[in-house]
């Protein structure tokens, strides 16, 4: 039962409206019209904030920037590449930061907590990691960082494709972390909601009675959420970072 | 269960265009003024820092300067303290010298004039005892011998005065 709700909440794109395009009709699933509300929420309100001469959200936004700075990009990075894809770096972390937490808020979903938008972002993750790489290093030197310093030559052509392999497969956990967490915490809350419908369906004073114990344990469950929501975003962004500064040095 | 974990391409699609968007807006419109607003306060508090730090060794300079010449200024005071003290000294000899001769000089003076008042009130007591002696003589003479007589007489006696 938990399964098909779950099912429903997180993978069921149902159209919130469609619309005629040259005769075709398009629909605009739910994702798609939170993803975008995200983008433009982020787009019209961001600049202004940007623009302001001062006030608390401009110092927030100088904080957010300087943190991910000093502690994502040129710790990774290093000086150069870091303050050129900063911005890169920021946009990623603000626009998980914002999905993860508007997915928090009753009525909306949590794009996050979707396989197939956690897949956009690890791929647009690895092709940043790449293209970095070609870019720093030439297709030779890309091709180079896939082995690394020390290995035996007659090892290289097993080392190659295990380095080729795991590239993929870290872009690929980057997706399915991000996805897993953020889909954890609705499995854990719908298991404790259906905890108060099973107990009453068996009597309605068992009903009543788990609810407000199942009530105290949803709230510690939001907060950890809250927390989670703001941890998820900065790995995500941190681990792009890390892989993209390991593939930029040949190691 | 299986679809929870079956991408959408169109989504996933979606997604990517989005983000790309996203970045390409946020790179151009947000995040430069910012970046470069905090790049601008950081190179200005880093100036400010080392403006600073040259204005308190330029201080820190003068001060040891200040410190040297003031030294110099009291190695140079003591000096010419005690040269004055030195040349009181000396000034203070001179004068108690000076002083002591004057005052010699007044007493051999005082002296003097002691003596010369003394011998010329002898004299003067001489003279007049003379005359006294005279008037006397002569009253004598008057009375018993004449004149000639009494002239030798009185010559005699004079000598005999002188002589003493």
């Amino acid at each position: 039962m938990i399964v098909e709700l779950l099912e429903h909440h997180i993978v069921s794109n149902y159209a919130v409206f469609g619309f005629n395009l040259f005769g075709k009709l398009i629909n605009v699933g739910v994702y798609e019209f939170f993803l975008t509300l995200i983008c433009a929420l982020l787009i019209l309100l961001l600049p202004l904030a940007a623009r302001r001469k001062g006030g608390r959200i401009k110092t927030a936004l100088e904080l957010f920037v300087s943190f991910v700075r000093d502690n994502i990009v040129i710790p990774n990075l290093g000086e150069r590449a870091g303050q050129r894809f900063l911005p890169f770096f920021c946009t990623l972390m603000l626009f998980l930061l914002f999905a993860n937490y508007l997915g928090l808020v009753p009525q909306t979903h949590t794009v996050t907590a979707n396989i197939s938008i956690t897949l956009g972002m690890a791929l647009v993750s690895g092709s940043f990691i790449i293209a970095l790489s070609l870019k720093e290093n030439g297709a030779a030197g890309f091709l180079k960082t896939f082995v690394p310093s020390g290995v035996p030559v007659y090892l290289a052509p097993v080392i190659f494709p295990l380095e080729v392999i795991s590239l993929f497969i870290r872009v690929f956990v980057l997706a399915i972390r991000l996805f897993a967490n953020m889909a954890a915490g609705h499995m854990v809350l719908l298991g404790l909601f259906g905890f108060i419908f099973l107990l009453g369906a068996k009597s309605a004073v068992l009903g009543y009675g788990s609810s407000a114990g199942v009530l105290g344990m949803t709230l510690f469950v939001t907060i950890l959420e809250l927390l989670v929501a703001a941890i998820q975003a900065y790995v995500f962004t941190l681990l792009t970072a890390i892989f993209a500064g390991l593939q930029m040095r040949a190691h | 269960m299986d679809k929870l974990l079956q991408p959408d391409f169109g989504l996933v699609f979606w997604t990517i265009v989005n983000f790309l968007l996203l970045v390409f807006v946020l790179a151009k419109f947000a995040w430069r003024p910012v970046i470069s607003a905090l790049d601008a306060r950081e190179k200005q508090v880093k100036d400010d820092i080392s403006a600073a730090k040259a204005a308190n060794e330029e201080a820190q300079k003068i001060k040891t300067g200040l410190q040297a010449q003031l030294d110099a200024l009291a190695r140079q005071s003591a000096a010419k303290l005690q040269e004055a003290a030195a040349l009181g000294e000396v000034e203070k000899q001179k004068i108690i010298a000076l002083a002591k001769e004057e005052a010699q000089k007044l007493i051999q003076n005082a002296r003097a004039q002691i003596e010369t008042q003394t011998q010329k009130a002898v004299q003067d007591i001489k003279k007049e005892i003379a005359g006294i002696t005279m008037l006397a003589v002569q009253k004598v003479i008057q009375r018993q011998a004449d004149a000639q007589t009494g002239k030798r007489l009185v010559d005699d006696l004079l000598k005999d005065i002188k002589t003493k």
